[in-house]
């Protein structure tokens, strides 16, 4: 290998200073303008690198102490928690952060804070659904409702979620009955959720399990698709199945001050209303105004004692659960 | 019977006419060789026989059944015609027991051992029977293509520059063997070359192709003595033409050598001189004669080939390499003016 | 003169060594870890071989099997018709059986389940107007649908093997078969087929490989199979050692399939020298040629007629200049990475094929060989390999290694990997075709620096520029390890689309995957200019 050493010299420069770097699984057009706003506030400048949680993990695990990362964005609460396991991440002390980021939405041991919510809820056709019809995430999986359902991949790491919640509350074996039935129930296993939506609108099927934002997105996009939102166990203790967005500070980090006064910024009312409406998401921070469109959607009830780091530990479990149903 | 017969055959290409109006037969156990420049057309005369490709006039018949006209070709795997390739086309993915059982499709079992056994002692290549063509030097391949043709059992063989691709010495080692399995199993072939001692060793007869037209065709002997035109002469080897002027005095054909008296032929434009070896001596007698100059020697081995030079005629002969004092720079010869043929360009 | 080979050829040698060892390593890294790793929690594992195991092992199996038949059918097919048979239209046939290769499964993917699922328009379209439920017939998330769309991807290498194949052996072996009784069909499937057993083996192992190493693809169908067990094992169950045994059991399969080859190969070592000239044997009846009509058309229609018509009003609505140039630097980084990678990788390869060539041994053959391994392992794994070696080395050596040139470095090495394969088949098998007679008689002429320049490289010109193009080509398409590996602000095409296609946003993805289509199509222009002048100096 010595060969490589003169080829990488080629290749040396000096970063420069006053730059955070994140990792982030969020998308960059969801990201950008969030950073591009603080670059101007503060002419801090941002070098990002978009990918998969798992993939950025295992970058930060691998890169170790000379890694050029900052801060690590990602989507879902399992992802945060095992972030949260890998001795990767350092626990934030900010008054400012505890202050404005509720308790069940961050990590017990400030490892990492959510920025923006999003529900896992129920989206439905109006004409095919009659009123009274829906009323829980558990009901779906009756048999009334056979081949009237869309639901999305259990790859995805939101139905993973959703699923560990429900173990959490529900216990494991009514879980697994419940997802069994939702796979009785379903006409197809789409790869995401737009898909799913579109299963709705087109009479595939009369119902959908998505997240809140792919309705809003669509819905944007073309007002007169006729599907409606419903909030299922508004009358229980699982309530609406809430997931999160969340950073936390890389415990390698070389500019750990800046860092957190990025997040704590971030907090605010400014940039979490620009944060969470890019997405038509919830702000995490409950003073916050909604976007308008979100807005409309209505207020909900969900469980409040249940934290995210939950759905992460029981991730594992989830998924052997759908597995084990079949669910593909 | 004729084992072919070919009448007025043209092939034409793209309004090019490789082939015009050729005409011969073969009989059976006749060994043709067909001898031309590059691109006189005898790759597509013997695809035009093999059934490779079509004709656009005339006919090709063999064995009195009609296999090639202007509007029908029979399928090559119809006719009864081998094929033998300078490339040897050795099947290589096949050992050469496989390669010939492959001629003897349709036969029982017992008939192809024993046919197999019986062509590869003709070209005695037995222990090489469970050998792939690859581990085979290029003789060795020849050989097995040529046992193969002859254990298809077709009664022609076609053979396109076969021994181009061997040396000198396997090469005559070669020819003596193919005529002899030839003759022995009486397989007519038609013989394609460029080496007119090829031919000389091989066929019965020659043809001589050029421009697609048949110039001559008749046993190497009589080709030899009896050139048609120049053509013909030049392409047998000869270096021996001497242009002939019409004296009208003497009423005869002349050069600074020698004039032959004859009765003006209206042949063609030009007029040559053919000498073949027997009409110049060496021996002293009553023939003109005439000093020649050596300009240069080629030893043979058995014999010598002279450059000689008078004025400005050039020649060559071929003698025997006792018979000439080497030291000569100067040599007498005497001319044999019967033997002498006067012939066309 | 006698020839002191152990002192010769000593940088031949350690050359292969080197290359040899940059590829494998990572690859026994990751099989190390696999067997001798510390599993977290073994139970894992234990519910992947019970749950997940037998399902993704048979989608897996049938996948390959179907996509394997089916291209094999179409390139064999294709290459018969524009080699062997005098059709009118070979020259368009020949362009579109070259085409696909410019699409990347996972575009191709998302194009057909963009057309047929439930919701699109042309499915609406005949429910609403005709009542017709079109997914009775076409159900687009079938193994043999998706068999299919990767046929029409994937065939193009069979067709460009099987074609070398028949035009490398000249016409006399098929005239000699005929003229020994043998009818043309008889002929070709007695002596043509047959002798073009090494490159239908050769193109069967890439359409395999491709296949079972396919993420981009599956996931668009949510079609479960190893690569996407691995990645949730990982990603999503957190146990990076049942992902490292995934992958070892993939890799074994696709050891299995490369040794399989390289026997059944290994027994042809014929040169076919093709001197002659060819006239196409098989005259098409007016049946066949309607059918050979036909199966042009169908080319036309599903691979270019239906993408660009997808595509284009996917784009429409998002077509003006600004996203245009929101694409441009991706577009910009997919070149370069690209043309880099094909660059190091033909020249690593020609030296290669040369060291091996000179040292004229089976065992020195089979170790370079080896580097074509890479092939086997899917993107991903290879990335995290790649990282993990390459970052361990650069932690010894010091911290001044910029870590972006760092990344781009493993990022051309583990493409390299990945990619070799392709060189390797290309660049060997022109090769091949030298006979050794003429290295035996340069040998005596040149030292090996000279050889390689004077004699190899301009005879092997067409496999050389032929494999650059193709590992552009792949290179360009590349998604996982691009993903995983790529430094800030080096986002590629195929990362772009992946983005948008896994949240179903076809509209967004639509661009990219236009502009990778074009630049393909490009690269696969220049292969065919310079195939055609490179036949005319012939």
């Amino acid at each position: 290998m010595k060969f490589l050493i003169p080829f990488l010299v080629l290749f040396s420069s000096v970063a420069s200073a006053k730059t955070l770097t994140i990792y982030t699984s969020r998308k960059e057009h969801l990201i950008k303008p969030i950073l591009d706003l603080y670059t101007k506030e503060t002419g801090v400048k941002f070098n990002y690198t978009t990918n998969k949680d798992g993939a950025l993990i295992q970058r930060l695990k691998a890169e170790g102490s000379s890694t050029p990362a900052d801060l690590l964005f990602t989507v879902d609460g399992g992802n945060l928690w095992y972030a949260s396991t890998q001795n990767i991440l350092e626990p934030i002390n900010s008054q400012i952060l505890d202050k404005n980021i509720p308790a069940s939405f961050k990590d017990p041991k400030n490892l990492w804070f959510a920025f923006s919510l999003r529900a896992r809820t129920i989206v439905y056709n109006p004409k095919t659904v009659k009123k009274g019809e829906l009323s829980t995430y558990e009901d779906l999986a009756t048999s009334k409702w056979k081949g009237r359902l869309c639901l999305r991949t259990s790859k995805k790491v939101y139905n993973q979620s959703l699923v560990a919640e429900l173990i959490d509350t529900l216990g494991r074996k009514k879980a697994k009955k419940v997802v069994a039935g939702w796979v009785a129930n379903t006409v197809d296993i789409f790869s995401n959720d737009t898909s799913a939506i579109k299963g709705v609108i087109s009479g595939q099927c009369d119902a959908a399990i998505v997240n809140t934002y792919y309705y809003g997105r669509l819905l944007k996009k073309d007002p007169s698709i006729g599907v409606k939102i419903f909030w299922p166990n508004q009358n229980d203790k699982l309530g609406v199945h809430i997931n999160v967005s969340g950073a936390g500070l890389l415990k390698y980090s070389k500019n750990k001050k800046e860092s957190k006064k990025f997040l704590e910024w971030l907090s605010g009312g400014k940039a979490q209303a620009l944060f969470a409406s890019l997405n038509l998401e919830y702000p995490a921070n409950p003073s916050v105004d909604l976007d308008p469109l979100v807005k409309s959607w209505g207020t909900f009830k969900y469980n409040k004692e249940f934290n995210l780091s939950k759905a992460g530990m029981l991730q594992k479990d989830a998924i052997k659960l759908m597995h084990e149903v079949q669910y593909k | 019977m004729n084992i072919l017969q070919v009448s007025n055959l043209i092939h034409k290409y793209d309004k090019e006419t490789i082939l015009n109006d050729m005409n011969f037969t073969l009989k059976k156990g006749e060994i043709l060789c067909v001898l031309g420049p590059s691109g006189c057309g005898k790759t597509t005369l013997l695809n035009c026989i093999s059934g490779f490709v079509d004709i656009t006039g005339g006919k090709i018949t063999c064995k009195e059944q009609v296999v090639s006209e202007s509007n029908f070709t029979m399928p090559p795997e119809k006719r009864n015609v081998s094929l033998v390739f300078q490339d040897y086309a050795l099947f290589p993915h096949m050992s050469v027991k496989k390669n010939i059982q492959f001629a003897l499709r349709n036969k029982p079992k017992n008939y192809q051992e024993e046919k197999i056994v019986e062509v590869l002692k003709m070209v005695g290549l037995l222990e090489k029977i469970k050998n792939y063509p690859h581990e085979l030097s290029g003789g060795e391949q020849q050989r097995v293509a040529i046992a193969r043709s002859i254990a298809s059992g077709n009664d022609l063989l076609l053979l396109d520059e076969p021994f181009s691709n061997l040396d000198p010495n396997l090469r005559q080692e070669l020819r003596s063997e193919l005529r002899n399995l030839l003759k022995k199993n009486e397989i007519s072939a038609i013989f394609i070359t460029h080496d007119q001692y090829e031919a000389f060793d091989m066929a019965d007869r020659i043809a001589v192709l050029n421009k697609g037209k048949i110039e001559q065709i008749d046993s190497p002997r009589e080709l030899y003595q009896n050139p048609k035109n120049t053509f013909v002469a030049n392409f047998l080897g000869s270096k021996n033409l001497i242009k002939a002027i019409y004296d009208e005095n003497t009423s005869a054909y002349t050069c600074p050598l020698f004039s032959i008296p004859r009765e003006r032929i209206e042949m063609s434009e030009e007029v040559y001189f053919y000498l073949p070896n027997d009409a110049i001596q060496l021996k002293e007698s009553d023939f003109i004669n005439h000093d020649f100059e050596v300009l240069g020697e080629h030893f043979r081995g058995d014999n010598l080939e002279l450059e000689i030079k008078f004025r400005d005629i050039e020649m060559s002969i071929s003698r025997p390499a006792y018979a000439v004092n080497i030291r000569d720079k100067l040599l007498k010869l005497y001319f044999n003016t019967d033997l002498i043929k006067i012939i066309p360009v | 003169m006698k020839f002191n080979t152990n002192k010769q050829f000593a940088f031949q040698k350690i050359f292969i060594l080197a290359v040899c060892t940059v590829v494998i390593l990572p690859f026994l890294a990751l099989l190390f870890r696999a067997i001798f790793g510390l599993d977290s929690d073994p139970s894992v594992w234990i519910h992947v071989t019970r749950n997940v195991i037998p399902n993704i092992l048979s989608n897996t199996f049938s996948l390959a099997l179907y996509t394997s038949l089916f291209s094999i059918l179409m390139g064999t097919y294709s290459a018969w018709l524009v080699t062997l048979s005098d059709f009118k239209y070979k020259k368009i046939l020949h362009i579109c059986s070259i085409l696909p290769l410019i699409y990347p499964l996972y575009v191709m993917s998302f194009i057909y389940v963009g057309l047929f699922e439930y919701s699109a328009p042309t499915m609406t379209f005949f429910r609403n107007e005709w009542g017709i439920n079109l997914k009775q017939f076409i159900d687009i998330k079938s193994v043999t649908s998706i068999s299919l769309i990767f046929s029409l991807c994937l065939h193009p290498y069979v067709y460009l093997l099987l074609k070398q194949a028949f035009e490398g052996q000249g016409d006399h072996l098929f005239k000699v078969s005929r003229s020994l009784g043998y009818t043309k069909v008889e002929s070709f499937l007695k002596i043509t087929l047959p002798l073009a057993k090494p490159w239908i083996f050769g193109s069967l192992a890439i359409i395999l490989m491709e296949t079972l190493a396919d993420f981009g693809g599956v996931s668009v169908f949510n079609f479960d199979t190893f690569t996407t067990a691995i990645y949730e094992s990982w990603t999503g169950m957190f146990s990076f050692i049942t992902a490292t045994k995934l992958s070892a059991i993939l890799i074994f399969f696709a050891l299995l399939v490369l040794g399989a080859e390289a026997k059944l190969t290994s027994k042809q070592k014929f040169f076919i020298k093709s001197k002659s000239g060819f006239v196409a044997p098989f005259e098409l009846s007016q049946l066949f040629k309607s059918m050979a009509l036909i199966w042009l058309l169908l080319l036309i229609v599903t691979t270019i007629f239906i993408p660009s018509y997808q595509l284009f009003s996917w784009c429409k609505d998002n077509l003006d200049l600004q996203s245009l140039l929101n694409n441009y630097p991706y577009f910009y980084n997919t070149v370069r990475l690209a043309f880099i990678t094909a660059l190091v990788t033909t020249i690593v390869t020609t030296l290669l094929a040369s060291s091996s060539r000179f040292l004229k041994s089976v065992n020195w053959e089979r170790l370079t060989k080896l580097t074509t391994l890479g092939y086997a392992i899917p993107g991903s794994i290879i990335a995290v390999a790649v990282f993990g070696l390459f970052t361990k080395i650069k932690i010894s050596l010091g911290d001044f290694i910029n870590q972006n040139s760092f990344l781009y470095f493993i990022l051309v090495v583990g493409l390299m990997t990945r990619f070799l394969s392709i060189s390797y088949k290309n660049i060997f098998s022109s090769f091949k075709r030298i006979s050794p007679n003429l290295d035996k008689a340069a040998a005596l002429l040149a030292k090996p620096s000279v050889i390689i320049f004077k004699i190899h490289i301009p005879l092997i010109k067409s496999g050389i520029i032929s494999g650059f193009l193709m590992v552009l080509i792949e290179v360009m398409k590349e998604m996982p390890m691009t993903l995983m590996l790529r430094p800030f602000g080096k986002d590629t095409l195929s990362v772009k689309i992946y983005e948008f296609t896994s949240e179903g946003d076809w509209e967004r993805a639509a661009i990219p995957a236009l502009l990778i289509v074009l630049a393909g199509f490009i690269s696969i222009v220049i292969m065919t200019v310079v195939e055609k002048i490179g036949s005319k100096t012939k």
